[in-house]
Formats: structure tokens, C-alpha cells, sequence
């Protein structure tokens, strides 16, 4: 009985740790993930930004 | 919102970035932003697939395939979370330079209303007798022209012209120096004028009541130091006025003609300038022909009622049956003076009721309340038939009970002769229908043939320095 209780206690622990690696590594990928999209939003929204606003090339007319 | 048009500067000048090119542009780097990512997470989603595709010959591309395809869905998700969120930066940011932007010209527009006000100056057209907010401004550089050259989208202290020119576009930095016209008739409207105080009078009454006679030698008074009111630094203005009273002078007070027949029903005013204040004061007389009162049409081209400081009601005597009675057993008029009216139109109380219609077409008053332009009602041609001897100057003083005020004794006993030659009815509607009522008797003629007799002229002044006091 001990050891049956031991062994289940066991298998959950593993499976917890497996559950908890899987996890982490997801989080790891999605928060990577995000990052990247993330940053590439920005370099992206730099270069529309860049591109579209005139007032950055020339002067824009006076607003006073 | 203050809605000020913008037409016909919108074709001529160039709008703020902010408020134009700056929203189109916002909304393409969004646009712009939002295509980029889309772009780049469909390239990542291909890059996947194609490295899928390779994974049945070499295992490790599945690795690089899930690798691509989670970048494509976190490009895809964060990246539009992220471009939203720079979106609302871009857009706040622009909102609150905009939202800036909108409140100085609305200051400085507001700040110049209130200056204009306080200081009397509003624009009134000398030729049409319109009035405007504004003139048509002309560009120095290309001629073009600017019909909403004030604080607003286009620029809160000056305006581009689509020419370049920078446009000042308020009246404390120069808008005022620019060449303008009227946008009624083009008529040129100078610098002088757009920047001094108006006063503007008008001479109402029936076919020869003496309309012209009295508004020539009030000028004749005016600038020969009559006027309480304007005692110096008073002058004619402009080379209509000028000419008017130079054949005038020479017609009348030298010769011994009497003035023309006035026949245009729009006329233009007569204009003093005043440079005894600061801003300098502009008078403007109008005297339309008295055929112009006789219809209600006629009064619809009566632009400058709509401007109005004070009404001069010239009252002839001899519309009175009483008094053509007495005119035709006495001595007659001056040859080639004044015939007495005789038509119904010409009645003194259809000519108030039809300029009061004429006011409230103009939209100076209306039908529930009085009217708070000052109005002088001025007998005329007293010389004649002993009209004098009713109501003159000598009637007044004698009558006049000790501490009474003068003008009030005067009022009493004109308004009594009023009724006693049968116009209690025009006393009933004009007191009814005025606030502010005075009566005066006068007569820019002499039977002497005198005309501009000094002794005449402060009587002459009187109803003028009347209307002047109560104004201010």
C-alpha cells in the first residue's frame, strides 16, 4: 500500500512537472512570441511613419 | 461650435496641417502600419508552410516550420494588439495638438470679437451700406482673394495664400493694411475706414420733406464746429462727400439754388471722419430719396438699415391739410423749393410703419418689441406759413417752467402742434413702436433765401447732438 501510495504520489509529481514544462516552454514561445510580433509592429508602424508624415521631410505649413 | 465659413479661403488658402493634410496622413500610417504587419505574418506563414512541406525529408524543418508559423500568429495577434495601441498614441497625440490648435483661434478669435465690440468698430459698406464681418481681403503678392481671413483652421494668426504669402489674419497684426473691398458690391474699402468707429444715421421721410437740404447743412454745422458732440478735428472724408458739399456750398449757401432732387433710392453715404478719439470715428449719412419710403420693396435695397446708430425723421408740416391752408393764404415757398407732398404714401405714418417693416426685414427689430435705435423726429420748413411761431426756439423758451429740461419743453409743445395739425396717429404708432422718440423743429431754409444761416445751424445740430448723447 506504501508503495503503491509513494508510486502515485510519484506519477503525479511527474505529470505535474511535465504539465509545468510544457507550460513554461508554451509561455516561453508565446511571450517570444509576442515579443517578436511586438517588435515588429513597432518597425513596422516606424516605417508607415516614417513614409507617410510629411512633416518629417519637410516643413509642415504654419500652423500660427 | 463656432461655425465661421472658410469657402472661399478654403479655394485660396492653404488649411493648417493639423486639420488637414495631418488627419489623412494619420489615417495612412495606420493604414500603412497595419498592411506592413499583415504582410509580414502571411511572408512568416509561408515560410511555414514551405518548411512543413520539407519536413517529410528533413525533421528538423518541422521544428522551423512550428517556429515560423508561431511567429506568424504572434506577429498577427501582438503585432495588430501593438499597432492599435500606437495607433491610439498617434491618434491622441495629434487630438491633443488639434484640440491646441482649436482653442487658440477660437481665444484669439473670440479676444478680437470682444476688442471690436468694446471699441465700436464693425464694417459697414460706405457705397451699399451693407454690413459684413468681414471684407473680401486682397493677396499683395498674386490678387487673390480672401473672404475669411480670421483665426481659424487655416491658421491662428496668419493665413498662407496658396501663393506663399503669409497673410496676417487678425486685426492686431496687420490684416487691416491689406487692400480689401466690399463683398456686396467690390466696392474698395480702405485701411482708415475698416479701422475707425462707425456711426451711421440715416434721413427718413416723404418726396421733399427736406431730407437733402437738412443732411447737407448738417454737415455744413457738424464741420463748422456746431456739434457738441464733435466740436474739432472733424472733416469731410472722401471725394463723393467732398464734391456733394463743394456743389452744395457753391449751389446753395453761395448761389441761390436749392439742392438737387436726391432720386437714387440706394444711396451712398456721406462720410465725416472724427480724430478727436482714439480709434477715429467715421460718420455716415444716408440720405435716400423719399420715393424709396413709399413702398415696401423699396426699402429692401435700404442696406444700411441694418447698421443704424440713429434715425433723423424728417417731418414735413405741410403734409398737413391745416398747414398747406395756411401755406396757400401766406407767403409760398422759395421758388423752386420744396412742393408739399400730397400723396397717401407720402403720409409720415405709412412711412414709419413701412421703415419699420423695412428694420425688421433688416433684422433690427421686430413686431413684439420697440425699437432701440434713437429716432428724431425733426419738423421741417419752419420758416414757413408761422410754422416758427407754434413751435420755435422763442415758443420753447417762453414755455419753458423753471428746472424743466429744455428738450423736454420742446418735446411737449411739437408733439402737441403734431396733433393739433391732425397726426396724432403718427405720435400714437411712433411712440408705440419707439423706445427712444424726440422731437425737434427746424428749417435748413431761410424765406430770406438764406440758407446756412448760423442762426439756423444750431438748430439744425441740435437733433443730431441728441441722437450722438443718447447712443453713447
Amino acid at each position: 500500500l506504501l508503495f503503491g501510495l509513494a508510486a502515485i504520489v510519484i506519477l503525479v509529481f511527474v505529470i505535474a512537472a511535465i504539465i509545468g514544462a510544457i507550460l513554461s516552454v508554451a509561455a516561453i514561445i508565446a511571450s517570444g512570441g509576442g515579443l517578436y510580433g511586438g517588435y515588429r509592429a513597432i518597425v513596422n508602424y516606424k516605417h508607415a511613419f516614417v513614409s507617410k508624415m510629411s512633416f518629417i521631410k519637410t516643413k509642415p505649413n504654419s500652423i500660427l | 461650435m463656432i461655425k465661421i465659413s472658410d469657402e472661399k479661403t478654403a479655394l485660396n488658402a492653404r488649411k493648417s496641417y493639423f486639420f488637414g493634410k495631418g488627419q489623412s496622413e494619420l489615417s495612412a500610417t495606420i493604414k500603412d502600419a497595419w498592411q506592413k504587419n499583415k504582410s509580414d505574418a502571411e511572408r512568416q506563414s509561408v515560410k511555414a508552410k514551405d518548411k512543413w512541406a520539407d519536413g517529410e525529408t528533413d525533421s528538423i524543418s518541422y521544428l522551423i516550420a512550428v517556429f515560423w508559423g508561431v511567429g506568424s500568429l504572434a506577429t498577427m495577434l501582438a503585432g495588430s494588439a501593438t499597432i492599435g495601441l500606437l495607433a491610439t498614441l498617434h491618434i491622441l497625440l495629434l487630438s491633443i495638438v488639434y484640440l491646441w490648435i482649436y482653442l487658440c483661434f477660437l481665444i484669439v478669435w473670440f479676444v478680437e470679437q470682444v476688442f471690436l465690440f468694446f471699441q465700436g468698430i464693425f464694417l459697414i459698406c460706405p457705397d451699399c451700406g451693407n454690413s459684413m464681418k468681414l471684407p473680401v481681403y486682397i493677396c499683395p503678392n498674386c490678387a487673390e482673394e480672401h473672404d475669411a481671413l480670421h483665426p481659424s483652421s487655416y491658421g491662428i494668426l496668419s493665413h498662407r495664400c496658396n501663393c506663399g504669402e503669409k497673410l496676417p489674419c487678425t486685426f492686431f497684426n496687420g490684416r487691416e493694411e491689406l487692400e480689401a473691398h466690399c463683398p456686396h458690391d467690390n466696392a474698395f474699402m480702405n485701411s482708415e475706414i475698416r479701422k475707425s468707429r462707425k456711426s451711421v444715421y440715416a434721413f427718413v421721410g416723404a418726396v421733399s420733406a427736406g431730407k437733402t437740404f437738412l443732411s447737407m447743412t448738417l454737415l455744413q454745422a457738424i464741420i463748422g464746429g456746431k456739434s457738441k458732440s464733435y466740436l474739432d478735428k472733424i472733416k469731410i472724408y472722401g471725394q463723393r462727400t467732398k464734391k456733394a458739399y463743394e456743389d452744395f456750398d457753391r449751389d446753395v449757401i453761395q448761389g441761390t439754388n436749392v439742392p438737387r432732387k436726391t432720386t437714387v433710392s440706394s444711396p451712398k453715404a456721406m462720410t465725416l471722419l472724427s480724430e478727436a478719439t482714439s480709434p477715429p470715428e467715421f460718420l455716415y449719412f444716408f440720405d435716400p430719396a423719399g420715393e424709396s419710403f413709399r413702398m415696401d420693396e423699396h426699402l429692401k435695397s435700404q442696406y444700411y438699415l441694418g447698421g443704424l446708430s440713429g434715425i433723423i425723421f424728417v417731418l414735413d408740416p405741410f403734409f398737413f391739410s391745416k398747414n398747406q391752408e395756411k401755406l396757400a393764404t401766406k407767403s409760398g415757398p422759395p421758388n423752386g423749393s420744396s412742393i408739399p407732398p400730397t400723396s397717401k404714401s407720402d403720409d409720415p405714418q405709412e412711412i414709419i410703419t413701412r421703415l419699420m417693416r423695412g428694420l425688421e426685414n433688416a433684422g433690427v427689430s421686430d413686431q413684439l418689441t420697440t425699437l432701440k435705435i434713437p429716432m428724431a423726429i425733426v419738423v421741417s420748413k419752419t420758416d414757413l406759413a408761422d410754422i416758427n411761431n407754434t413751435l420755435g426756439e422763442s415758443v420753447v423758451h417762453t414755455a419753458r417752467r423753471d428746472g424743466e429740461p429744455e428738450q423736454k419743453t420742446r418735446d411737449g409743445i411739437i408733439r402737441q402742434a403734431i396733433i393739433d395739425w391732425g397726426g396724432q396717429e403718427f405720435i400714437r404708432h411712433v411712440e408705440t413702436r419707439c423706445a427712444n422718440v424726440t422731437y425737434f423743429a427746424t428749417s435748413a431754409w431761410s424765406v430770406n433765401n438764406n440758407p446756412g444761416d448760423p442762426r439756423f445751424l444750431d438748430d439744425i445740430v441740435r437733433p443730431f447732438d441728441w441722437l450722438t448723447n443718447v447712443r453713447t
